[in-house]
């Protein structure tokens, strides 16, 4: 999924400034899925990610009229995304999103031996949210988003040299809890 | 774990929203609209600034011009001060009244947002 500058973006853009509601809707359509991934990823209760995905798109449309057609609206909304995510993980406390993930670890372990997609995605978020924030966010920025370092480091205010260590120990903590909850199975993934 | 596998993997990661993810989104921003536009028409600015403009106006009128015998002003000389006064002062009094309201259910409202979120 490669989330370029576009002009389809652009036009979407000029669409809402002018007050064209619907052309918002769109937009929503094209970034809610992997806005949400991302805010999974720091903050690891999915329904106050939503809940903040929902903040974060609020603030865009108020904010719009700000953005510059230099960059990338990609770029621009993930940024928000982040830092909001960011704000957000200070406020809240993940004793209680843990304990939640545990009891689902135990649920699908039970079931293991069939890896329908459905299956394979819940037990690839499974491994995600085992991550620290910081190594989840960056292994989808990078690898689900398809951005270069530089983008990354634009959106996250991440070192390079934080952003490529991260990224090799998300690599290896990734497939260590991939292999953890499906041991052989791991190849049904691939 | 080689590069393209973890590419393929990752590219199975992402999150779907909930259904009714669009539909609050657009509700919340279309009550957000009519409460800003709502909100612009008794903010606090505007109130102030149309109050200072009458006001000043006004005074400049009453006091500067009334007294000296300009043809053209001859006519306002001709209104009488005490019910320009009234009139001024209930609008004002109208004014503060609405910046009260005003205040008053933006606390209101925020002591409800507070408690639903």
């Amino acid at each position: 999924m490669k989330n370029n500058p576009t002009q389809q973006d652009y036009e979407l853009i000029r669409k809402i400034n002018k007050g064209d509601t619907s052309a918002f809707r769109q937009l929503v359509y094209i970034y809610k899925d992997v806005s949400l991934s991302l805010a999974s990823s720091i903050i690891k209760d999915s329904s106050i990610a939503e809940d903040v995905v929902q903040d974060v798109f609020i603030k865009v449309y108020h904010k719009l009229d700000t953005f510059s057609f230099k960059s990338s609206f990609a770029t621009w909304l993930y940024r928000i995304v982040v830092n909001t995510c960011y704000n957000q993980l200070k406020k809240q406390k993940q004793n209680v999103s843990l304990k939640v993930i545990e009891d689902t670890t135990i649920i699908i372990s039970e079931e293991k031996n069939i890896l329908s997609k459905a299956d394979q995605k819940k037990y690839i978020n499974l491994a995600l949210q085992k991550l620290r924030p910081d190594e989840s966010l960056l292994l989808r920025l990078f690898y689900l988003c398809e951005l270069s370092i530089r983008e990354i480091e634009e959106i996250t205010g991440f070192k390079p040299s934080k952003i490529k260590v991260d990224l090799h120990r998300g690599r290896e903590n990734i497939h260590f809890q991939l292999k953890r909850l499906l041991g052989n199975d791991l190849k049904h993934l691939l | 774990m080689k590069e393209e596998e973890l590419k393929k993997i990752m590219s199975k990661s992402t999150i779907e929203t909930s259904d009714d993810f669009v539909n609050t989104l657009m509700n919340t921003i279309e009550v957000d609209q009519e409460i800003k536009s709502t909100s612009f028409l008794w903010s606090f600015k505007p109130i102030l600034i149309t109050c200072s403009v009458l006001i000043l106006t006004i005074t400049f009128i009453l006091f500067k011009f009334l007294n000296h015998s300009n043809i053209l002003l001859n006519v306002l000389t001709k209104i009488p001060k005490i019910p320009v006064f009234v009139v001024v002062t209930l609008l004002l009094l109208f004014y503060i009244n609405s910046i009260i309201k005003l205040n008053e259910y933006r606390s209101t409202k925020t002591r409800f947002d507070n408690k639903f979120q």
